[in-house]
């Protein structure tokens, strides 16, 4: 029995070894006629990608990714080449670049380049070029269910040290570095910080609240959402994907809590393939940046586009919603998440191992 | 006491001697039967022991060896993820930290999830800094220099291959298996490019040791033990023995065998126990407490007792059966026959008994009763023969009595009728005289007849009630004229009063008077002859009748008391002289003392020469109670029956008729010249009527046994017919 049992587990060990070392091949012909797109889960309008494939006769392929970390994960197991478009944040996005993931965009092919907001930019590579071309930028707050809940929440406190109605009722997220940035929020640091004594607090909050925590994954933005049935009450969300919510459920409010909040930027990459292939990513980038089909994608989708001329163009619903573009205070009381020093890496990275064990 | 009884039971019984004897020789034999079983058994029972145990180091120790080599391949799978490999070949920390490393930690997650005792699993960077560190639980880290780490140690050494060892984990003491293994770049794996980009380290709780601590067991109460190289016991089958230390003799290379440890103490109690080094600093044990063993070698032994037991139980009683069967039965058997052949059993003849000494003895044994019963046959056939010799004597008595009595008949009647006719007064003298001597004799031949009669036991006395008168008077009558011929006085004296009435055969007791007072007349020449009667109660008290005394004294010649001594014998007189003088057969006191004996009584004499004798003799006489007294009252005088003398014609003449006489005459002389066809003619004339109802019944049993030529018996019968009607 203890024989067979521990072969057992052993098999199933070299099973997710394999899993991890193998590579998927991909056959060329398939390739020829498919741009495959990284992307997190409906943050494409699909009548933008349908208006796509129709004109340039070609088939989009959406693989879709919960956190940065699966991302990664893809990432190494199937290569740079996999990829023909990535959606990466703005701190991982020059470390994919040195690691050879993704390639350098002339800028001079990207006419939509013109119209974007420089602010929004990422940090240009060692030889000064693009690496990435902002897609949306955002928030990180709460979204919680007015009817579910006594009263309305306004800290992240109120997550964090959840009242006992909340208990068993709330959603968190994988993603570590904009977890334990909003912990660090809720006690007044920086979401950078690096003092082992504020992460050590922070940590500890979050270890605290997780006997409350329902699920550690990314909400879904459909109407099965745990959300919109009741099952949570209250999640950590991107301000976006409350907009999104809010039509499965009418109920459904985002606070951006008192204490502030990280500002996160994501970028269209192009991964490291062949010039064929690199010249039908960067029209898929040029088909989505230009200033009408930004602005039908953030609209749809309910997220802040980085292009100007779209911008000027939008909705006054679209423009004035609070939800997509915060209040200048709370602009100012957030911070974008930068990179931190190795060691304070390491130790999150055991930190959310531990978390999310 | 109890040894005397014990001898007493002994002592008598020939079983229970035997008994004795074979219970303590078996009882012995059961003993050391017990002995050499026990020893048998327990040397089987320790070599079973010991083989269960080897066989049970063997395979705990390849169990083990088995999940080592399992932790090894793990290692080398592990090592070889090419998300290590690109992991560790990252230079750039940032890069790592922030792309990389998220994965490895999943990595390790799931590699902790396939094997859950993998509770640490971590990565060192070649210069034994330790990197990536996954728990299953908050363990804290107590360093992350693993540059002292025995394992990093040792894979420095020798990184080809994966390497293990049980050891104290730093981090929270607890007595762990650390592994390691090197991850070196995949395509410098066996060439000269091969480098080692960091350290796999594992650290496993030995799970499985103490699952198969807790599983395996030997017997009832032995079991596995998992110690260190110092001795600690690190798991045992028995919590109470956690934590123990052994004094192991030898290093990990004497233990490389397996290796015996006689006689292992721990915690007062011994244990058989065997050993071996499966890893440097592993031990395994195995133990039985010596007590189990022990307990089963008892049991074993109870269990061959019991058996043995039985069958000796089984044997001794068969023995004792048998026993029984072929000795003490036929012992008992021929003690038996012999005592019914002491007790003159001749016929029944021994059982047989076999060949053997009891058979032998039992045949020697039928063959001296065989002797012994032909030897008491022929005693008793020589006995009959004589008793045959004098019952013939006796019947040829009676018969020429009676062949005398006849013609005395006949002459005592032609005397009679010549005496009434008119006879000259001499001639009447002299056959007065004759008439005198023909009763006499003929007195003298009844005597005879029944003195035969007593000696064939055939005399029966008739007791009927009488009066003391109805005795004397008719002896006096007969008596008197002798007497006075003799000029001798006779002289009756009675104490008892006359009217008194006894029961008692009256003729028998007068005859006995008659002899007394006739000899008393006889041997007496001049004087009184006294006649005494006296009634005494009996000495034992009113239940029994009482006793009267005759006495009949004489004045004359007496006898000496020689004389005295053979006086009843038959066919004696006082002297032989006497017969000759006095005349008489000497049958008269004998015959006296027989009748008196049949009625219960005695006879004695008191006798001097020349002065005189007196005959006393007593006898019980009831008194007569009114109601069996005749209803009529005869004078004294009229009842008195006739005297012997006076009646000469026995009772059967008056029976039979002349004729019928003469043919009985006739039958018994045929009868006895055995002549069956005359007998016939002669009953055939027989006439049956005008006949006694029993003389007839008589006839025709003789007819019937004649009929048959049993002549013989028809004689007797005739002979009893004979006197039963004298």
């Amino acid at each position: 029995m203890l024989n067979r049992r521990l072969l057992l587990q052993a098999g199933w060990g070299l099973l997710t070894a394999a899993l991890f070392t193998g590579r998927l091949a991909w056959s060329g012909a398939e390739r020829e006629r498919e741009l495959s797109v990284l992307t997190w889960p409906d943050y494409i309008d699909p009548a933008l990608i349908k208006a796509f494939e129709q004109h340039n006769k070609i088939t989009v392929r959406l693989i879709t990714f919960d956190s940065d970390q699966e991302r990664d994960q893809l990432l190494l197991r199937k290569g740079p080449a996999a990829f023909d478009v990535l959606l990466v944040n703005r701190i991982n996005l020059p470390l994919y670049a040195q690691r050879g993931w993704v390639s350098a965009i002339d800028t001079r092919q990207l006419p939509a380049f013109a119209e974007q907001d420089k602010r929004w930019l990422a940090e240009t590579d060692s030889g000064g070029q693009v690496l990435g071309i902002p897609y949306f930028w955002g928030n990180v707050g709460l979204a919680y269910r007015a009817d579910l809940l006594r009263q309305a929440p306004f800290s992240w406190m109120d997550f964090f040290r959840p009242a006992a109605e909340l208990h068993g009722f709330l959603n968190s997220m994988e993603s570590d570095r904009e977890l334990l940035g909003m912990a660090l929020r809720a006690l007044g640091y920086s979401v950078n910080a690096e003092d082992p004594a504020q992460l050590a607090a922070a940590e500890a909050l979050l270890l605290e609240q997780k006997p409350h925590v329902k699920h550690y994954r990314y909400v879904d933005l459909n109407a099965q959402s745990p959300l919109v049935t009741g099952e949570v009450k209250m999640a950590i969300v991107f301000n976006g994907d409350a907009v999104k919510l809010r039509e499965f459920h009418p109920q459904i409010r985002y606070l951006h809590p008192k204490e502030g909040s990280a500002i996160w930027v994501d970028y269209l990459a192009v991964g490291r393939v062949s010039p064929e292939r690199h010249a039908l990513a960067m029209a898929f980038i040029q088909f989505l940046s230009q200033a009408e089909n930004a602005l039908q994608n953030a609209q749809s989708l309910h997220f802040a586009t980085p292009n100007t001329v779209a911008l000027r163009q939008a909705e006054a619903d679209y423009l004035n919603d609070p939800t997509i573009f915060p209040p200048t205070e709370v602009l100012i009381n957030s911070e974008p998440i930068r990179p931190v020093a190795p060691r304070t890496l390491r130790r999150i990275n055991e930190f959310v191992g531990r978390l999310l064990r | 006491m109890a040894m005397r009884a014990f001898r007493y039971l002994i002592g008598n019984n020939l079983q229970m001697r035997l008994a004795l004897l074979v219970l303590p020789l078996l009882a012995v034999s059961l003993a050391s039967l017990g002995g050499l079983a026990y020893d048998a058994l327990r040397a089987s029972r320790l070599a079973v022991a010991q083989s269960e145990l080897a066989n049970a180091l063997q395979q705990a120790h390849s169990r083990i060896q088995l999940q080592l080599e399992t932790l090894d391949s793990h290692l080398e799978v592990f090592s070889r993820s090419e998300v290590l490999e690109k992991y560790l070949e990252t230079q750039d920390e940032q890069e790592r930290y922030t792309l990389l490393q998220p994965t490895v930690i999943r990595l390790f997650a799931g590699f902790q999830q396939a094997v859950s005792s993998y509770y640490t699993i971590s990565l060192l960077l070649p210069d034994g800094m330790e990197d990536t560190r996954v728990t299953s639980f908050d363990l804290p880290n107590h360093s992350e220099d693993e540059r002292q780490n025995p394992v990093y140690q040792q894979l420095l050494r020798q990184p080809q291959q994966p390497f293990h060892r049980m050891t104290i984990n730093p981090d929270n003491g607890e007595w762990v298996i650390m592994a390691g293994v090197a991850v070196k770049n995949r395509a410098g794996i066996g060439r000269q490019t091969e480098k080692v980009l960091g350290y796999l380290l594992l650290t496993m709780r030995p799970q499985f040791l103490h699952d198969l601590v807790e599983r395996y067991r030997i017997g009832k109460s032995g079991g596995l033990l998992i110690a260190d190289q110092q001795g600690q016991i690190r798991t045992s089958y028995r919590p109470a023995l956690a934590g123990e230390k052994l004094t192991l003799a030898g290093d990990a290379a004497s233990l490389q065998e397996a290796t015996w440890l006689p006689a292992l103490q721990v915690q007062h109690e011994t244990f058989l126990a065997a050993a071996l080094a499966i890893e440097p600093e592993l031990r395994l044990l195995v133990l039985q407490p010596l007590a189990e063993v022990d307990r089963e070698t008892n049991r074993l032994l109870f269990s061959t007792v019991l058996v043995g037991g039985v069958a000796v139980l089984v044997m001794g009683v068969a023995l004792l059966w048998l026993l029984h069967h072929a000795l003490v039965q036929p012992v008992r058997m021929l003690h038996q026959a012999s005592i019914r052949i002491g007790s003159g059993d001749f016929q029944t003849p021994l059982p047989k008994t076999g060949q053997d000494e009891i058979g032998q003895l039992a045949r020697s044994m039928d063959g001296m009763r065989q002797r012994l019963g032909d030897l008491y046959q022929e005693l008793a056939r020589a006995k009959e023969d004589a008793e045959s010799a004098n019952r013939a004597k006796s019947t040829f008595l009676a018969n020429m009595s009676h062949e005398i009595c006849t013609p005395m008949h006949a002459i005592l009647g032609m005397t009679h009728l010549v005496l009434q006719s008119e006879l000259p007064e001499m001639q009447r003298q002299r056959l007065s005289k004759v008439q005198l001597s023909a009763h006499h004799l003929l007195r003298l031949v009844n005597d005879l007849l029944d003195f035969a009669r007593l000696e064939t036991k055939r005399l029966l006395l008739h007791p009927a009630p009488f009066r003391l008168a109805e005795l004397w008077q008719p002896v006096q009558e007969a008596l008197s004229d002798r007497a006075e011929d003799k000029r001798l006085q006779l002289l009756w004296q009675s104490a008892i009063a006359e009217t008194e009435w006894f029961v008692g055969d009256v003729l028998r007791l007068r005859q006995v008077l008659f002899h007394l007072v006739d000899n008393a007349i006889k041997f007496t020449e001049n004087g009184t002859i006294v006649v005494a009667v006296e009634s005494f109660a009996a000495s034992d008290g009113a239940a029994n009748p009482p006793r009267l005394r005759f006495m009949v004294q004489d004045s004359g010649i007496g006898m000496s008391e020689e004389q005295q001594a053979g006086l009843y014998l038959l066919f004696r007189q006082g002297d032989g002289s006497a017969s000759r003088r006095y005349g008489g057969l000497g049958l008269g006191l004998a015959l006296s003392r027989s009748l008196l004996e049949l009625m219960q009584g005695c006879i004695g004499v008191e006798s001097r020469l020349g002065v005189g004798s007196r005959f006393c003799f007593e006898l019980p006489l009831a008194t007569a109670v009114a109601t069996e007294l005749p209803t009529e009252m005869p004078s004294v005088s009229e009842a008195v029956p006739p005297p012997i003398a006076e009646n000469p014609l026995p009772t059967h003449a008056l029976i039979l008729t002349k004729e019928q006489w003469q043919i009985i005459q006739s039958l018994r002389q045929a009868l006895q010249k055995r002549q069956p066809k005359q007998c016939q003619a002669l009953l055939q004339q027989f006439p049956a009527e005008g006949v006694a109802e029993a003389v007839l019944h008589q006839v025709q049993e003789i007819s019937r046994l004649v009929q048959r030529y049993r002549l013989k018996e028809a004689e007797q019968v005739l002979d009893r017919f004979w006197y039963d009607h004298p």
